[in-house]
């Protein structure tokens, strides 16, 4: 883990009207991510812990506040530079976000083609995706013809295909049975180990793996920290 | 370049993805341009034989006019004609109305002289009426095909005159791809159509045939000069002359003097067609919401999905355009405008015996491409385009 | 370890399944369904070319009928109707110099009768008054 922040919040606010009635999903939240580290959000459902990972990760624009990433604010970004930014972070989503009706190695490689990346070149990295993963097998197959595991692996392997600088995850074990969800934390603590900043939101603190920092949630605030 | 070739791939792909909302999109817009289509041939066909009637037919048209209506007049003024200079040819003509048979078929009889049917005719089967023959018909195939006539059928008494009744025999029938015009046909001679509206002396007009330039001369002294009016008389009819220009000037010409088509199926196209292709965007579109959110939260620039979406309309545009094109053919070459004919052809009934004109030339079909891209666009990019302006977070929500 | 890095490998080295469902023997990572609608749609527009083009040079063979038979009659028939019943006008402007069923200038439309109104070519009436002609006999 180096000193260098890779992302960071000031202030943040992130307000959902649904009629007269108000949520303050993240509220006045400040923190700081380092580069490499492994860092777990945990709460209850509704803490918040979705909310402030779509901040940080660029797919939702904040009510107040700031984020940061690699020093710069993102209200300063236009939506080209948005775009471009996203290609540096892996998206690993709770309910796995694959496009139905594509096969696996497509849904693995189609961030990739707006980046310019050949076919052929998509082709071998799906291939190396697919065998890291396991899913040698499984390469045009549809993602509904995939266990939830699977599924999830595939959405790592998708996240990971573009070789970003951090890995942003939701809640990507809560779908699925111990086996796997056993597997797809090793998956991202090998990730880690190979110095890619991870962060994840789960249910549990104690899923998050030893050395890690582990921050508690609730009403959209941070209640506490510490490392494991 | 590889990058948007790559891109362009996944709008082919954007079209399985949704295979359903693609075939009703394309469906529904070819269901919209058929019948614009077919229309459009069908005026244009109708346009160049009706050229060909102007440019082939004769020079001026003598007929009379008598409070505001077109009257018969007298054969004898034929010679009041041939005198003015200019003038190679006068020929008069009957041009009449009739109803024929059990169920009253309506016919149009025309009857010329019968020295005009001196040549063979290679646009009928059987032969013209012949020298010093009576009652000697040419059907058209329309209706010999209503009145299930063949050639030398003979028919019945259908008229009655001075001279009492007579049996007609048919003796050609018009091939079906001879001009349109000829389906509901009955061509005799002079003395024949004379006999049958029991107006002896009277024609309809007078074809004149002048010499080149003369065409304005002749109509002025034809104006000055003929007179239909009985020595003595100070009433009848005045003379009319229409000049080929009149009849090419009344003839509509471009795609806006097809009138019908335009005002009839402007509406349905852009009103209805608009409406239903917005209906089928909206199936499945949660999902696609959903999708060009996940493309988005993957690092798709919005440029970049609706250059996807772009693509996407455009091949099922294409798809629509040139399955109208090809159906439309098939409608009109095939199945001979079954139905379609008689809803824009006066007379012409489900399954007409006459062969429909059609010319699809190639601006009314590259006009079908264009209204289809417009109205596929029109539906489907306003939606992926919200979708795509919209945070990630939020079209996945 | 599942998600441990692997040696770079190329994706010709995938093998299918054996109870992989698929009519035809199509490598690993190659989907055919794209490729065939686009080649579909490319051939069907072709088709439509070519058949529109077949149909435009055709045409004067399709109209040899129709000189004969305008010569022989003078030039008749003009519109979209096959007999005098409905607008005679609609047959042949000749034939009529105004349609008997006009019932002018409607409110918000240019139909002058019913079947003007469906037609798919509708004809100004010729007027009925000559042009003023000239002593010298031009208009």
């Amino acid at each position: 883990m180096s000193d260098q922040v890779i992302l960071e919040t000031r202030n943040l606010c992130k307000v959902f009207r649904a009629g007269k009635s108000e949520v303050r999903a993240v509220d006045d939240l400040s923190v700081s991510i380092a580069a490499g580290s492994f860092t777990a959000l945990t709460g209850p459902s509704g803490c918040g812990k979705t909310t402030l990972l779509s901040l940080l990760g660029a797919l939702d624009r904040p009510s107040s506040g700031q984020v940061f990433f690699l020093g710069r604010e993102l209200s300063r970004y236009s939506d080209v530079e948005l775009a471009r930014l996203r290609r540096r972070m892996g998206f690993v989503f709770q309910n796995f976000s694959l496009i139905a009706g594509l096969p696996v190695w497509d849904n693995i490689t189609y961030p990739l083609i707006p980046r310019g990346v050949g076919r052929r070149e998509r082709r071998d990295i799906a291939a190396q995706m697919l065998a890291r993963f396991g899913l040698d097998d499984k390469a045009d197959r549809s993602p509904s013809e995939l266990s939830g595991g699977e599924q999830q692996r595939v959405a790592l392997a998708r996240a990971l295909a573009g070789q970003p600088d951090i890995i942003l995850a939701d809640e990507p074990i809560s779908n699925l049975d111990p086996v796997n969800s056993a597997a797809v934390m090793s998956c991202l603590q090998q990730i880690h180990a190979e110095g890619k900043t991870v962060v994840l939101s789960v249910h549990e603190p104690a899923i998050a793996p030893p050395g890690s920092r582990v921050i508690s949630m609730a009403g959209g605030r941070i209640q506490r920290e510490e490392i494991r | 370049m590889t990058k948007f070739i790559e891109i362009a791939g996944t709008g082919v792909t954007a079209i399985l993805l949704h295979p359903w909302r693609s075939a009703v999109t394309a469906g529904a817009v070819t269901v919209v341009l058929l019948p614009y289509l077919v229309c459009l041939g069908l005026s244009h066909g109708l346009r160049l034989e009706a050229e060909s009637s102007i440019q082939l037919g004769a020079d001026l048209y003598v007929s009379g006019i008598q409070f505001g209506h077109k009257v018969p007049i007298p054969l004898v003024a034929k010679s009041q004609i041939e005198r003015i200079d200019g003038v190679t040819e006068v020929v008069p003509r009957i041009v009449g109305a009739i109803a024929i048979g059990r169920n009253r078929e309506s016919a149009v009889v025309v009857g010329m002289p019968v020295d005009r049917f001196a040549t063979g005719a290679s646009f009928l089967e059987g032969r013209l009426p012949g020298q010093n023959s009576v009652n000697e018909l040419v059907l058209g195939s329309e209706l010999a095909h209503r009145l299930n006539l063949k050639l030398d059928s003979r028919i019945p008494p259908f008229y009655q005159n001075a001279q009492g009744e007579k049996v007609s025999s048919v003796v050609g029938i018009f091939r079906p791809d001879a001009p349109v015009w000829q389906a509901n046909l009955i061509l005799t001679t002079l003395t024949t159509a004379a006999a049958i509206f029991n107006q002896e002396g009277l024609v309809n007009d007078f074809l004149v045939y002048c010499r080149p330039g003369y065409e304005d001369h002749v109509r002025a002294k034809v104006l000055e000069t003929v007179s239909y009016r009985a020595q003595g008389s100070s009433g009848g009819p005045r003379p009319m002359v229409i000049q080929r220009t009149d009849l090419t000037a009344v003839l509509p010409t471009g795609l806006l003097g097809q009138q019908g088509v335009f005002e009839l199926h402007f509406v349905l196209v852009f009103a209805v067609g608009i409406l239903v292709v917005l209906v089928t965007s909206g199936l499945g579109l949660s999902e696609r919401r959903r999708e060009i959110g996940i493309l988005k939260a993957t690092g798709w620039q919005t440029d970049e999905i609706l250059f996807r979406s772009l693509v996407e309309g455009c091949l099922l545009s294409l798809a629509a355009a040139a399955l109208a094109i090809v159906l439309g053919l098939v409608w009109l070459r095939v199945f001979n405008g079954f139905w379609i004919a008689g809803v824009f052809l006066y007379g012409a009934g489900v399954s007409p015996a006459f062969r429909v004109p059609f010319v699809l030339a190639p601006a009314p079909a590259l006009l079908t491409v264009l209204i289809a891209l417009v109205v596929v666009m029109t539906g489907s990019i306003y939606s992926t385009w919200r979708a795509a302006t919209a945070s990630p977070a939020e079209a996945m929500r | 370890m599942l998600g441990a890095r692997v040696a770079p490998r190329s994706w010709t080295t995938l093998k299918r399944p054996a109870n992989f469902p698929t009519f035809f023997n199509i490598p690993v990572m190659k989907r055919s369904g794209p490729r065939f609608i686009f080649v579909g749609i490319l051939m069907l527009t072709m088709l439509a070319a070519a058949a529109l083009t077949a149909d435009n040079l055709s045409l004067a063979r399709r109209r040899s009928h129709a000189d004969e038979f305008q010569r022989l009659l003078g030039g008749l028939g003009l519109g979209p109707s096959v007999d005098l019943a409905g607008c005679p006008m609609c047959f042949d402007a000749r034939a009529s110099f105004a349609c008997k069923e006009d019932e002018g200038a409607l409110p918000g439309s240019k139909f002058l009768c019913r079947h003007h109104a469906c037609s798919v070519l509708r004809y100004r009436p010729i007027p009925l008054e000559p042009a003023a002609i000239h002593k010298d006999g031009t208009r």
